[in-house]
């Protein structure tokens, strides 16, 4: 076979070959780049799902932390923006004595942690022993206080020693909170 | 079904056969006689483009080569090299080569090898004009080789030497046949369709020729094709003579398979003929190389369509999702003050959680209340003769513990038993109370019980 026939036939075919290559190749990226600009476009649309769903939770996470405030600010008493912490103690300390007229109340000094403001207190009372209902009802109101609160670090119930009467001793803390005025 | 055209180039006339090929069947669907110079206008209106030719190469070497037994990839070299060694004006040439059978020369084994060469010229003649019409011959056969294949159709192997005889517008061609095998070839003068005096007397030479130089006594003489149309001759063939019928393996009329016997025979069985082929080197590397790069292209250009396919349907759908990334944008957009406010929300909550968290600790401390509450139900016990001495209670946790010391007035130790038992089981049956230990001391009389309190119920309910 003559080779120029051989080179002419070769030369058109690669040629063929060459540009089919290319064209082959344009096609491959092509489908790669969009493959992978699907796939972002993809992911991006679900973040964006997701964030929209998100929303829903968000409101009722806001609704949530609107009640949570509310129900803050209604234990915080109305004065708290006034008084101080020492101040609000000394006031408890005082109700809680015109309260248990009956008790011997003691106190220490004022303690602060942080921005907790506290005050040990010792509450001593002899009663006799049907006044059982006035002393619960006692630690009641103790526990019922706000502002300061009162924590019980415990209670001792005895007989006297002649066994005519009990005598009840409660040991706790007034607390109250520094900021107290700033949940209001 | 296989297509096949099989042309045969019979001096200045050209035989053209299409087939069918089903399974061992070969079907004669047309048949043409050409002029040698119509050839060209019919190659340019066939719309098929590979093609199985058959020559009567008018020079060509042939040869029985005694060779050493080596293995069949070095046995081609061997041979090409014998045949440019007994054949020096063969420069260019194409060959094929038989083995036909192991033989002791000279007390060594060889192996008897056939050989049949043509020049590459005369190839590339024939191969360039079917090329300047834009086809492809796939096989080019010397009709000798392709007639004994026809001849081992019809007849199967046969162990004894045969002469065949067979006809075209060239002359007559000789061919010596043993063990299904080529021997020999003669193409010789004849200028008469069928046997005359002549060919009697060309036959019985060649016989002669057999039996003299190679050594092999033909036992019968075999007419093919038109070679068995007449028989006129004043002369006995030296040996019995036969025609050669039509083979079942080709469906086609008894004058056709007589007046085109030789292109028939290029295409039966073209596996096996593919031994013969004498397609030269350069132009099986060009179709080979043509055909890899054809499929390439195809494969390319067939990918780049799907390609495009692929990336037009991508970009519709790309489309539909950027929109809905639009409107989800947007909707978020409108989202931002919602957004904004939850966050100023959060910042005051996150301001404030000191003082929640101080508030929220103050009203988990257990419920002492209740806890004394719980304890009256130990009342009973005490109007029954139960003296409690001492109560200490202590936040532990969310629970109270709560430690009772006592004695017990009883006139008997089945009576304090009885009492102390009354007074754990009173513990034991007050809700929330659990009895951590209990332990009485019989002397005196006294006890000493530890409860954990955890009314959570209660708690929970006074907050």
């Amino acid at each position: 076979m003559r080779q120029a026939d051989v080179d002419s036939g070769l030369k058109k075919l690669l040629f063929l070959y060459a540009v089919s290559g290319v064209l082959f190749l344009i096609a491959l990226g092509g489908v790669i780049v969009l493959k992978k600009y699907g796939d972002s476009l993809s992911n991006t649309m679900n973040r964006l799902q997701t964030a929209k769903q998100n929303l829903i939770r968000i409101k009722e996470a806001h609704k949530d932390i609107a009640e949570t405030i509310a129900e803050m600010k209604s234990i915080v008493p109305e004065d708290a923006a006034v008084r101080g912490p020492e101040e609000r103690i000394f006031i408890g300390i005082d109700e809680l004595k015109s309260r248990l007229k009956n008790a011997e109340v003691s106190i220490t000094n004022i303690e602060y942690k942080g921005d907790e403001v506290s005050l040990p207190v010792g509450i001593k009372a002899s009663a006799a022993g049907k006044d059982y209902a006035a002393f619960v009802n006692a630690v009641g109101y103790l526990q019922s206080m706000s502002f300061p609160f009162f924590s019980i670090g415990s209670i001792s119930i005895s007989a006297s020693q002649d066994k005519t009467a009990v005598l009840y001793e409660i040991k706790g803390t007034l607390k109250t909170f520094k900021t107290a005025e700033g949940g209001r | 079904m296989a297509r096949q055209i099989a042309i045969s180039f019979e001096d200045d006339i050209v035989r053209v056969v299409y087939a069918s090929i089903k399974g061992t069947k070969l079907t004669v669907k047309k048949t043409l006689v050409l002029k040698d110079e119509e050839l060209d206008d019919f190659l340019k209106k066939e719309k098929t483009r590979h093609f199985r030719v058959v020559c009567n190469f008018k020079s060509f070497y042939q040869d029985i080569l005694l060779l050493p037994p080596v293995k069949e990839k070095f046995l081609r070299n061997i041979v090409e090299a014998e045949i440019r060694k007994r054949s020096p004006e063969m420069k260019e040439f194409s060959f094929f080569h038989v083995s036909l059978g192991e033989r002791m020369h000279e007390g060594r084994k060889m192996n008897e090898t056939f050989v049949f060469a043509a020049n590459n010229y005369d190839l590339s003649n024939v191969i360039e004009r079917f090329g300047r019409c834009g086809k492809v011959v796939k096989g080019i056969y010397p009709a000798a080789f392709t007639i004994s294949r026809l001849v081992n159709l019809s007849y199967g192997i046969a162990a004894d030497p045969l002469l065949c005889v067979a006809e075209s517008e060239a002359g007559k061609i000789l061919l010596l046949m043993k063990d299904g095998k080529l021997y020999f070839i003669r193409a010789a003068q004849s200028f008469e369709s069928g046997i005359h005096d002549i060919d009697v007397q060309n036959i019985n030479m060649t016989v002669n020729y057999c039996r003299q130089t190679l050594r092999l006594n033909p036992l019968q003489v075999i007419l093919l094709g038109t070679a068995c149309s007449h028989y006129e001759t004043t002369m006995d063939l030296t040996l019995p003579a036969v025609c050669m019928e039509p083979t079942s393996a080709i469906i086609a009329s008894r004058e056709t398979f007589m007046e085109f016997i030789i292109p028939l025979s290029a295409v039966v069985d073209v596996k096996k003929s593919e031994a013969g082929n004498l397609l030269p080197q350069s132009y099986r590397s060009f179709y080979r190389q043509k055909e890899i790069l054809t499929y390439y292209t195809a494969f390319f250009v067939i990918f780049f369509i799907i390609g495009l396919g692929y990336l037009k349907i991508k970009q519709t759908e790309m489309e539909d999702v950027r929109k809905k990334i639009n409107s989800l944008r947007s909707e978020m957009q409108a989202m931002e003050p919602a957004i904004a406010d939850y966050e100023n929300k959060k910042k005051e909550l996150d301001k404030r959680m000191p003082l929640i968290n101080f508030i929220n600790s103050m009203n988990s401390s257990p419920d002492m209340q209740m806890a004394l509450v719980a304890l009256s139900s130990l009342k009973e016990a005490r109007e029954k003769g139960v003296n409690i001495d001492a109560i200490d209670m202590s936040p532990e946790g969310n629970a109270v513990r709560i430690k009772i010391k006592g004695g017990i007035t009883a006139k008997s130790f089945t009576e304090m038993q009885q009492l102390y038992q009354g007074i754990t089981e009173s513990i034991k049956k007050t809700g929330g109370m659990h009895l951590l230990s209990d332990k009485i001391d019989l002397s005196g009389k006294v006890f000493h019980i530890e409860i954990k309190y955890s009314g959570v119920a209660d708690a929970a309910s006074r907050r």
